[in-house]
């Protein structure tokens, strides 16, 4: 069944840092793909390996559907720029990641979080940003 | 010879031995230590690899969805396996890996692939993985430390190290099991008969062969041998807190691993 989802394609993520961990993204999410959800953060956990959260994310049918978002960087990574969840904790974001290679699955590792404001936030693999573990 | 004299002579010679105990003791030490002085430092593999791309050192074997398995940590191709290890990587998923799934640390020789950071002091030699979790290894050297009994087993084994000329070689055996332990891309296991000797080789004061010989009757037809290579880099272990958290490793793989090879299985 094909999910009705305000999913935006937009241009890839550019991803500059090697993987220097034993974790290959790459066979989990379709790296060669970058997709766009926009939604309310519902939760953020700062932990390692990959820092997770959860979006939830109105189809055109005005369901809400959970999407996984796995941040390419780790914790400690995370804790160095300054990342508080309470940050983005109830925020309507924008999320821009490569998508889950599972069929229908609701996933993605991130990637660029935009904000209403205008910020923007790297969860790992864009120039400049944290590193990638 | 009476009681005090007797005393007087016993301590003499007690000193004596004392005095020749300690030198002897002190030349070893200066030995080991200018023996040991060029393996020390920070060792790099320079294998960077963008995620996604392939070193091609899998053998061309795929995963639990037929996915291409990249960047093991030895020459699949060449590694000889018998039945009962073609038979392992036939039903083995990736849901049971305990590195991915877990936090496992990597084991040998997987853990050789991304360099370390190399230590020592009289009778042991410390081996640091630069990032996994931290994992760091105790050579035991000129016949200091523990020795494990008959039946007791460690996720990285038990290391004794010697100089054969100027090679440092390391002998490690008394595995555990280890679902990872022969190599964790791969998931191919290492059985408890697991015997790594690995020969670290001086090129130059910048650059280290590490020749790997891996032995697993269980598994393997016959030991299997190879080379890596280290380069010295600047700098030390850099502060860190590293940590991970087993929920987080296993509930990526519910979501977004597309395999499952046992679908009534968790």
């Amino acid at each position: 069944m094909k999910r009705s989802l305000s999913i935006l394609a937009v241009a890839c993520v550019a991803v500059a840092a090697p993987a220097w961990g034993h974790h290959s993204f790459n066979t989990f999410y379709d790296m060669t793909r970058t997709v766009q959800i926009e939604g309310v953060v519902k939760s953020f956990k700062l932990v390692s390996p990959h820092s997770e959260m959860i979006v939830e994310v109105a189809d055109a049918g005005g369901k809400t559907v959970e999407w996984r978002i796995t941040a390419r960087t780790g914790a400690v990574n995370a804790k160095r720029e300054g990342w508080k969840t309470e940050d983005f904790i109830g925020k309507k974001v924008k999320i821009a990641g490569n998508p889950t290679r599972r069929e229908g699955g609701t996933a993605m590792a991130a990637g660029v979080v935009t904000f209403p404001d205008g910020k923007v936030v790297c969860l790992g693999g864009c120039p400049g940003g944290p590193p990638v573990e | 010879m009476t009681g005090p004299r007797c005393v007087a002579v016993a301590g003499a010679v007690l000193g004596l031995v004392l005095v020749i105990g300690t030198s002897d003791a002190a030349a070893q030490s200066d030995e080991e230590y200018e023996k040991i002085l060029p393996f020390i430092g920070h060792w790099d593999s320079d294998v960077v690899v963008p995620d996604g791309q392939d070193r091609g050192n899998c053998g061309g074997r795929t995963g639990d969805y037929g996915e291409k398995l990249l960047n093991c940590s030895l020459p699949v191709d060449q590694l000889p396996l018998n039945t009962r290890g073609e038979a392992w990587l036939k039903y083995v998923d990736i849901f049971q890996s305990p590195v991915t799934a877990e936090c496992a640390q990597l084991g040998l020789p997987a853990l050789l692939t991304d360099g370390g950071y190399i230590s020592a002091s009289p009778g042991r030699v410390e081996m640091q993985h630069p990032t996994n979790n931290y994992v760091a290894r105790t050579v035991w050297t000129n016949g200091g430390g523990p020795r494990p009994l008959t039946g007791q087993f460690f996720q990285h084994g038990f290391s004794v190290g010697h100089f054969d000329g100027d090679d440092f070689v390391i002998e490690t055996d008394h595995f555990t099991f280890d679902p990872d332990g022969i190599d964790d891309h791969l998931h191919m296991a290492s059985s408890v008969r697991k015997k790594v000797t690995e020969r670290y080789h001086l090129i130059d004061d910048e650059h280290l062969r590490i020749v790997i010989t891996l032995e697993d009757s269980t598994f393997l037809s016959r030991p299997f041998t190879w080379a890596i290579h280290w380069s010295k880099k600047q700098g030390g272990l850099p502060p860190a807190w590293r940590s991970c958290d087993a929920d987080a490793a296993r509930r990526e793989l519910e979501f977004a691993y597309p395999g499952n090879k046992y679908p009534d299985t968790k």
